[in-house]
């Protein structure tokens, strides 16, 4: 691994971390970003608590499985709030951008790095990105499952047809949320 | 060359989109976040206005033709009515001491679920319409036009609040956002514009009874189902009684322990223990819902389906009332009975049968909450206990917002669990008692189509169960409202896999040593209770 990057991982965290925390609204994002508590702020230090040990595993072996549950932590957390699927897992390539502000900031950093050693590192934060869309993937699955769950341990049956989806959808109250006739398939 | 184009490639790519300010952010409402709008006959067999048809992802939602000189009438009605809300529209400073204390807002990043934001968001409206400064300045003192957007935004982000008050804990001037939400609710039901979760339970609530809509031979069924439950489990037949005149006390408890799991293992509880001490009480299938979706949708709805707690006490004859492992029925006994239907003076100041007990707390409402009542019969030792039934769970106890809030009830659920198991182990002091981080899915938002949003609201309070399952081994989480035995162990699911929930009452009821019981090799579950070699639970 290239050891002029390797030494700036704290300053590139950090700036991964303000591009994460940039996804977020500029009103939430400073909170986010400033509150270390745990239980004050789950969010951001679920993004706090995960970033070193994944930059480390990046550096090193750059086996994604070694920190499959950091990285379950926040895609969990991000599978579930307003993003669309590809925000949702963009955190990896926010990562590159980091890497690339990292290199920017000093001339000698552009002089010291060899094309493979990035090319090699991307390839890598590569695999970062597909373990995030697994993992992305898994928790949708399993809201959609927790909401199934949900749905048929109503009990409806009591009072005839209380939340009977079929009723909804004659009313026109709900509708097919999968599939936009005009539009087709909707991101969001 | 390779290096140039990537470096380039790089100032230009940007895969943040642009931001603006929450007032300028305009709101898109979208699948998982809200929950299906309430269908018009139930609205209108209630007696409430501008029932109608519409989808929340539609444009235009049917509204009447003078729907906002219906919303500003409504909100003058009440600004006169309520000097809270009026005072709570005027003082806020804007300091943001309130502003990441929601669980809505700590789950999702989404400003619009700071309770400051919240608030704004009706507060503008105030501004623009009722005082003179916003009149004549607009934008420019904070006001804003009501528009089809903006009463979008409202509906969305009002069934958004669980009317938690956590926020209000920690607000300098005591401005309690719950309120405001409740009335925001309250205006919009004057559009039509409440959800079916909340008003189809109202109407079941009103015409037969409870929220299920479980008709008075069904609701006896069941009990008697679990008490056939509690025969083969534990050995011993009990006979509850149903709408008997002369009782001494008349227990009412949410309709969801009666059917719902993981509640009928409290409901279960709730007869273990009244057999133990030989408690003279009687159900009703009449006042067969202690909950109150009511409070969710106005306080008139409210007023209507507290009454008939009392008037089914009244013709019972009964001397006093006690409710189950209930949370916002408690807000409403606590905080609202009395100016609704009060005072309850044909009722008498709650004494305990088995130990004498005076509960001065309840002297006006003449209502006592389960767990007191326990805490108080172990505090006498009325009861027999063996712990040891419950030694394989590692337990923690989730404060309801109401009943901790609401109503003080802090220590009690604590040292009852203390008595009944032995490994007890509290999340960190700011996500508990007074502070506790709610559910995230009360005020009737705990249906299933709205689940991200109850995913994301109940993050915070997963967030701390995750932290003792992890340095404690914890596996349980006790409660003692109806609401979150409903919905937390979807959020368990998601969150803490292996956490499994239970009322405090079913706790109890593993521990009592029933007279004339079996071998208890079988807790109320049904499951196997683990026992270690030498015999003793591990
Ligand atoms: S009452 Fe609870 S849910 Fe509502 S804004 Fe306050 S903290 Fe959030
Ligand atoms: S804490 Fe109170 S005064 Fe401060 S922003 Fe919140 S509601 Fe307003």
């Amino acid at each position: 691994m290239n050891n002029w990057l390797f030494e700036r991982k704290s300053s590139i965290s950090e700036g991964w971390l303000r591009r994460i925390f940039e996804t977020y609204p500029p009103e939430a994002a400073t909170f986010l970003s400033n509150q270390n508590d745990r239980f004050a702020n789950p969010i951001g230090s679920a993004f706090l608590s995960a970033a070193g040990p994944i930059l480390e595993e990046l550096f090193g072996e750059g086996n994604p499985e070694t920190v499959e549950g950091f990285i379950d932590e926040i895609i969990r957390i991000r599978a579930v709030q307003d993003f669309r699927p590809s925000d949702a897992v963009s955190i990896f390539f926010l990562l590159k951008l980091a890497i690339r502000d990292e290199m920017t900031k000093e001339k000698e950093g552009q002089d010291k790095i060899k094309t493979e050693d990035i090319l090699f590192l991307e390839s890598k934060i590569d695999k970062f990105s597909l373990a995030a869309f697994d993992i992305y993937m898994k928790c949708r699955e399993r809201v959609w499952e927790i909401r199934f769950n949900d749905f048929i341990k109503r009990p409806f049956v009591l009072s005839e047809a209380a939340m009977c989806p079929s009723y909804l959808i004659k009313k026109g109250m709900i509708k097919d949320v999968g599939f936009d006739g005009e539009k087709g398939c909707s991101l969001s | 060359m390779a290096k140039d184009l990537t470096q380039k490639e790089m100032l230009r790519i940007d895969y943040n989109p642009p931001k603006s300010g929450w007032m300028d952010t305009p709101v898109k409402i979208k699948p998982g976040i809200y929950c299906h709008p309430a269908k018009p006959e139930k609205i209108t067999d209630v007696g409430m206005p501008n029932a109608h048809t519409w989808n929340p992802l539609d444009e235009d939602w049917n509204l009447p033709a003078n729907w906002q000189q219906i919303f500003f009438e409504g909100m003058r009605e009440r600004l006169d009515k309520h000097r809270s809300f009026k005072i709570f529209m005027d003082i806020c400073v804007r300091c943001g001491a309130c502003a990441d204390k929601c669980h809505f807002f700590l789950g999702s990043g989404d400003p619009k679920n700071m309770p400051v934001v919240r608030a704004e968001l009706l507060r503008s409206i105030y501004r623009k319409e009722f005082t003179t400064a916003g009149k004549i300045l607009g934008s420019l003192a904070g006001g804003r036009e009501l528009t089809p957007a903006v009463l979008k935004e409202l509906w969305y982000y009002f069934f958004q609040c669980t009317e938690c008050r956590r926020c209000s804990l920690f607000c300098p001037y005591g401005i309690d956002t719950a309120e405001i939400t409740i009335i925001g609710r309250e205006i919009l039901n004057l559009l039509g514009l409440n959800i079916n979760w909340i008003q189809e339970p109202v109407s079941n609530c009103y015409h037969i009874g409870n929220h299920l809509g479980l008709k008075p031979h069904t609701f006896k069924e069941n009990i008697e189902f679990l008490r056939d439950d509690i025969e083969s489990y534990v050995g011993v037949r009990i006979e509850p009684t149903f709408n008997r005149k002369g009782a001494e006390v008349l227990f009412v408890t949410p309709s969801g322990d009666v059917f719902a799991e993981p509640g009928i293992y409290t409901l279960m509880g709730y007869l273990m223990l009244f057999e133990h001490i030989g408690l003279d009480y009687t159900w009703s299938t009449y006042a067969s819902e202690s909950g109150n979706f009511g409070f969710f949708t106005s306080f008139e709805m409210a007023k209507r389906l507290n009454a008939k707690i009392y008037a089914e006490a009244k013709r019972l004859g009964v001397k006093f009332i006690i409710g189950g492992e209930c949370g916002h029925m408690w807000r409403v006994i606590h905080q609202y009975m009395d100016t609704f239907n009060g005072p309850a003076d044909f009722l008498e100041v709650p004494v305990s049968p088995m130990t004498g007990t005076t509960f001065e707390n309840a002297r006006s409402s003449k209502m006592i909450h389960i767990t007191e009542f326990t805490a108080d019969l172990i505090k006498h030792g009325k009861l027999k206990i063996d712990p040891s039934r419950n030694n394989h769970m590692k337990v923690t106890f989730h404060d309801s917002c109401n009943t901790s809030r609401a109503m003080g009830i802090l220590e009690e659920p604590r040292y009852v669990i203390n008595n009944v198991c032995k490994h007890f182990y509290e999340m960190p002091d700011t996500t508990i008692r007074e502070q506790t981080f709610c559910c995230g899915s009360g005020s009737g938002l705990n249906a299933s189509e709205n689940m991200e949003i109850r995913l994301r609201g109940g993050l915070p309070r997963a967030n701390a169960v995750k932290y003792v399952h992890e340095k404690h081994g914890v596996d349980t989480v006790a409660c003692i409202c109806a609401i979150d035995r409903a919905v937390l162990p979807a959020s368990m699911e998601y969150w803490v896999p292996g956490v499994k929930v239970a009322g405090v009452s079913e706790l109890v009821a593993n521990a009592l040593i029933m007279e004339g019981e079996g071998e208890r090799t079988l807790n109320l579950r049904g499951e196997e209770i683990p026992v270690t070699e030498g015999g003793d639970n591990v």
